[in-house]
């Protein structure tokens, strides 16, 4: 176990050079000096080339990536262009509405996917198992900013329930929290639902097709036992993975959905920072983001070795 | 006597060889053709099929079908409900709605078509080449893995950032987030028919590395291939929807579905019809590609079911 | 000797595309107490769907459908509910299953998957539960039970393995043991040992054995009674040494002219039955075998023929049954004569 936990950790250094590299790489694809940007439209050419030099912007690209990951090392993500501020604290203000409706979108997925997959599998044929079916493919091919607008105009504008859009801090209570985050929510958990539907269905049924489910049946086990304590147990795997992709996804996506919902986290601090080309913001949001995916996937893959004693051997 | 024997041995082995590959195509042919009919019968794909070809051909016949102008702005209708004159209703510009989202169906269709194919060509070609290269499987997979955890939409919206809001753009983006998934599912299907014995057979008789890869393997790894273009089709739809929506997609005149959603959702209280329709035509697009993509899948490959 | 099992007419019937196939076709046969019940006959013939069906292990919802009668001492187990069913499997009818590797568990460990069993059909505590556990795997011959007990299944090497299904199948003591094809996925030395075990316990602890095989040199060894099964049907019964003295159906003829005997030249070939087991939608109107029957006739080309006995302890099912080997020549001449 010590073993695969160092190696797992190991793996993930590759993965962050190259997202580093893609990110710096796009950085410098972007037009323009960002000293200039900084400067404004009044500077003239040599206070740009004094402020290019003090970033380094006229050093090797090489040495430049270097001194760009040397800061990000310490926290220093650069000035917001937009503000003046630092990007590390401009980012870090946007962070606490993100993990709200990203976790909150979560929990509504999770609960309603996991137990209908369940449902669906061990019903396999009946009209149970293709009601979730139709809901599944629903999901997968309604996108979240749209059922988001659908939500919006059915529930929000028509029927009133819910606000519009804007945000509820959780200081101001934590029911007009939950309610203004309530659409949001559920626009941004609905597509993951389904997907988490889809593949607790099938790794339900590959589980409950298998030998040992039809031993644990032999053995007089009940059946209600068989599908929460065996099958259950070894889709296990399947049903974590899922859950940490959800959780990267819905980050990302909450770039749309607080966009629409004009929810102030990082997903509209970045849409806003496009608008503003502040590409300081955009690179360390997108930085935040896949080190939050990479550290899921680890920790997923860790969980593997708690849930299957097999992988805990190797 | 020893070339004339070696000869005949090849003959004979081109023989038998020509007899089992004709049997397994014959094989293959009875196959698909029960599969195919197996499709027909199957609603779901079938409705897939009929959505997807709607779309295609309303988006072909655009100028045909719609009787207004996408682009052409009438300040004094604006925002009108339906009517037999705007079946869609007008925008806040006054323009028809259902001529913008039957224009709009030409860019989502271009968009996703170029995405799922270029993608899925580029994806073959590196996942073909890391699957016979090891110190290029290394370093492809690994970039691979670096470009898969920054979240697609993610990455999507960061390119458009840089590369400025604009069609082509939205296409080379799209293209770049999706290449990462198709390489893997090239490379994994390539190294699975690889280890079959039958590729080992035609190894040890002989047959050249590249002959092997064009003759044997690609064929063997194209349906996967082309369902997972599929998928890619309805996705770059999504995403192409969803840039737009917010601004960083298609530059805004132009009649994309995320356009009108965006112009729409400004005037959410008044204007229902700006959603609702090009809401319902993204959505109902996707649906199908997705039911079209299951159904040739299980055309395709019957072990999936 | 007393009944432990009686299955009357039993037929499986599994929903598929194509509509309902039976793939078990009024199957009646006994178990008596503290026998040996060989169930003999190439893949896809229904021996274990017959096995299956007595603890009815198939998805009942949607997927399969169960007549006849199967009896189990005065109960009848089809009528049963899920309920009741459930308490009867493990506990008075258990079963092992051919491969060992899937058939445990593999997130639990092996003394949890035997304690399970004991504490859903015993009044037991957990340590209690635990003791009778590592008591079962000493039992079945595994070394260092108190270690074993905490070991997962993968740790364990392929015949362990059986073994800790086994102990698992008997942790209740059991009437009557359902061992489908417990040996076909081991080494060849395993399988001896575990067949040895097999009889040890049916010795040991007077448990009836239903042993699915298709292996007849296995069921020679150590069976008293022998069934043999075709495409779903009983085509022969009887004891061991009647059918092995006499086979009277063609089939059985053919499955031991299979099996390899010291004596024969090496030059000989290895007698094979001609064709394979029809799918079940294909299944031929006449004798089921007649297809595949050196010796068929017209008349097994159009009409099934019963069960019937030829002896107090043989039954075969075939229209020439009055007679061996050449008795079929005899009365195929006498059939095409008159």
């Amino acid at each position: 176990m010590q073993k695969f936990i160092v190696r797992r950790l190991l793996s993930v250094i590759p993965v962050l050079f190259v997202v580093s590299v893609v990110i710096f790489t796009l950085l410098k694809m972007v037009p323009g000096s960002p000293a200039a940007t900084l400067l404004g439209d009044l500077a003239t050419a040599d206070d740009i080339a004094k402020l290019e030099e003090k970033m380094g912007l006229n050093r090797p690209l090489v040495e430049q990536y270097f001194i760009w990951i040397g800061n990000m090392f310490h926290g220093d993500f650069g000035i917001s262009t937009a503000g003046g501020e630092p990007v590390a604290s401009v980012v870090f203000s946007h962070v606490k509405p993100t993990i709200s409706l990203a976790l909150y979108a979560l929990i509504i997925a999770s609960v309603i996917a996991i137990p209908m997959g369940m449902l669906a599998a061990k019903n396999k044929g009946t009209g149970i198992d293709h009601g979730v079916t139709v809901l599944s493919l629903a999901g997968i091919s309604l996108p979240s900013f749209l059922f988001g607008l659908f939500l919006m105009l059915i529930f929000a504008v028509k029927l009133h329930f819910f606000p519009v859009s804007g945000y509820v801090e959780i200081s101001r209570g934590l029911w007009p929290h939950i309610k203004s985050l309530t659409l949001p929510a559920v626009a941004l958990g609905f597509m993951n639902a389904a997907l988490m539907m889809r593949m607790t269905r099938s790794a339900m049924l590959e589980v409950l097709g298998s030998d040992y489910i039809r031993m644990a049946k032999a053995k007089g086990v009940r059946n209600f036992v068989i599908t929460t304590k065996h099958a259950l147990r070894n889709s296990l795997v399947t049903i974590i993975t899922m859950i940490g992709q959800s959780a990267v996804q819905m980050l990302a996506g909450a770039a749309v959905i607080e966009s629409l919902f004009a929810i102030p986290g990082l997903g509209q601090l970045m849409v806003n920072s496009i608008g503003r080309r502040d590409y300081y913001v955009i690179q360390a949001i997108v930085l935040l983001i896949a080190l939050f995916n990479v550290l899921i996937n680890m920790l997923v893959d860790l969980l593997y070795g708690v849930a299957d004693p097999r992988v805990r051997a190797t | 006597m020893l070339g004339t024997n070696g000869s005949e041995g090849a003959m004979t082995y081109t023989a038998a060889q020509n007899d089992l590959s004709l049997q397994k195509k014959k094989l293959a042919q009875e196959q698909f053709e029960i599969r195919l009919k197996k499709f027909t019968h199957n609603r779901a794909s079938v409705f897939g099929l009929a959505v997807v070809t709607l779309v295609i051909v309303l988006a072909v016949f655009a100028p045909l079908i719609a009787l207004h102008d996408p682009l052409a702005m009438n300040t004094a209708d604006r925002l009108k409900g339906i009517s037999a004159e705007h079946w869609f209703g007008t925008d806040n510009m006054g323009r028809d709605v259902f001529a913008r989202v039957l224009y709009g169906a030409r860019i989502s269709l271009t968009v996703g078509f170029t995405v799922g194919l270029v993608s899925g060509f580029l994806g073959l070609v590196i996942g073909l080449y890391a699957s016979t290269n090891k110190l290029a499987d290394n370093i492809l997979m690994r970039v691979c893995d670096g470009l898969k955890a920054i979240p697609s939409t993610l990455l999507a919206i960061t390119m458009m950032a840089v590369l400025g809001a604009d069609i082509k753009n939205v296409i080379i983006s799209l293209i770049v987030v999706n290449i990462p998934n198709m390489a893997r599912l090239a490379r994994s299907q390539a190294l699975v028919v690889k280890e079959q014995t039958y590729i080992e057979a035609m190894r040890c008789l002989g047959s050249s590395q590249k002959r092997i890869l064009w003759a044997h393997i690609v064929p063997n790894i194209l349906s996967p291939m082309i369902v997972q273009m599929t998928f890619v089709f309805a996705s770059a739809i999504i995403t192409e929807a969803a840039l737009s929506f917010l601004g960083a997609g298609v530059p805004a005149p132009a009649p994309s579905w995320g356009n009108i959603l965006k112009e729409g959702k400004d005037v959410i209280y008044t204007a229902w019809w700006m959603i609702l329709f090009p809401g319902v035509f993204t959505a109902l697009t996707v649906l199908g590609l997705n039911l079209l993509g299951d159904g040739v899948r299980d055309l395709m490959d019957p072990k999936s079911n | 000797m007393e009944r432990v099992l009686q299955i009357e007419n039993l037929c499986t019937e599994f929903k598929t595309e194509r509509g309902m196939l039976k793939a078990v076709d009024g199957v009646s046969f006994e178990v008596r107490e503290g026998e040996m019940l060989g169930i003999v006959g190439e893949s896809g013939c229904g021996k274990s769907v017959t096995s299956q069906s007595i603890l009815r292990l198939y998805d009942e919802k949607s997927f399969v459908r169960y007549t006849g009668d199967v009896r189990f001492h005065d109960e009848s187990l089809l009528a049963l509910s899920e309920k009741q069913m459930e308490s009867v499997r493990g506990a008075k009818i258990s079963m092992v299953f051919q491969d060992a590797l899937s058939s445990l568990n593999p997130v639990f460990t092996v003394g949890d998957q035997i304690m399970e069993a004991i504490l859903i059909h015993q009044k037991r505590t957990k340590a209690e539960a635990k003791e009778q556990a590592i008591e079962m795997l000493n039992l079945v011959g595994i070394p260092d039970p108190g270690r074993r007990f905490h070991q997962y299944p993968f740790e364990l090497s392929g015949g362990m393995r059986q073994r800790v299904m086994i102990a698992v199948a008997l942790a209740c003591h059991p009437q009557l043991l359902i061992a489908d094809e417990p040996t076909t996925a081991l080494d060849v030395t395993i399988q001896a040992q575990i067949m040895d075990l097999i009889v040890d316990m049916n010795k040991r602890l007077g448990m009836a054995v239903m042993l699915i095989t298709h292996d007849l040199a296995v069921v020679a060894e150590t069976c008293d009674r022998l069934i043999v099964m075709y495409l779903g049907q009983i085509v022969e019964e009887g004891r061991v040494e009647d059918i092995f003295d006499h086979p009277m159906h063609p089939y059985t003829m053919g499955l031991m002219n299979s099996i390899p005997k010291l004596d024969t030249a090496k030059a000989t070939r290895l007698y094979q039955i001609n064709g394979t087991v029809p799918l079940l939608n294909q299944i031929p109107v006449g004798c089921r075998f007649a297809p595949r029957c050196p010796y068929a006739t017209d008349l097994c080309r159009e009409e099934m023929p019963e069960l019937s006995q030829v002896s107090e302890t043989q039954g075969v099912r075939c229209h020439y049954r009055n007679g061996r080997n050449g008795g079929f020549v005899q009365e195929r001449l006498e059939y095409e004569a008159g």
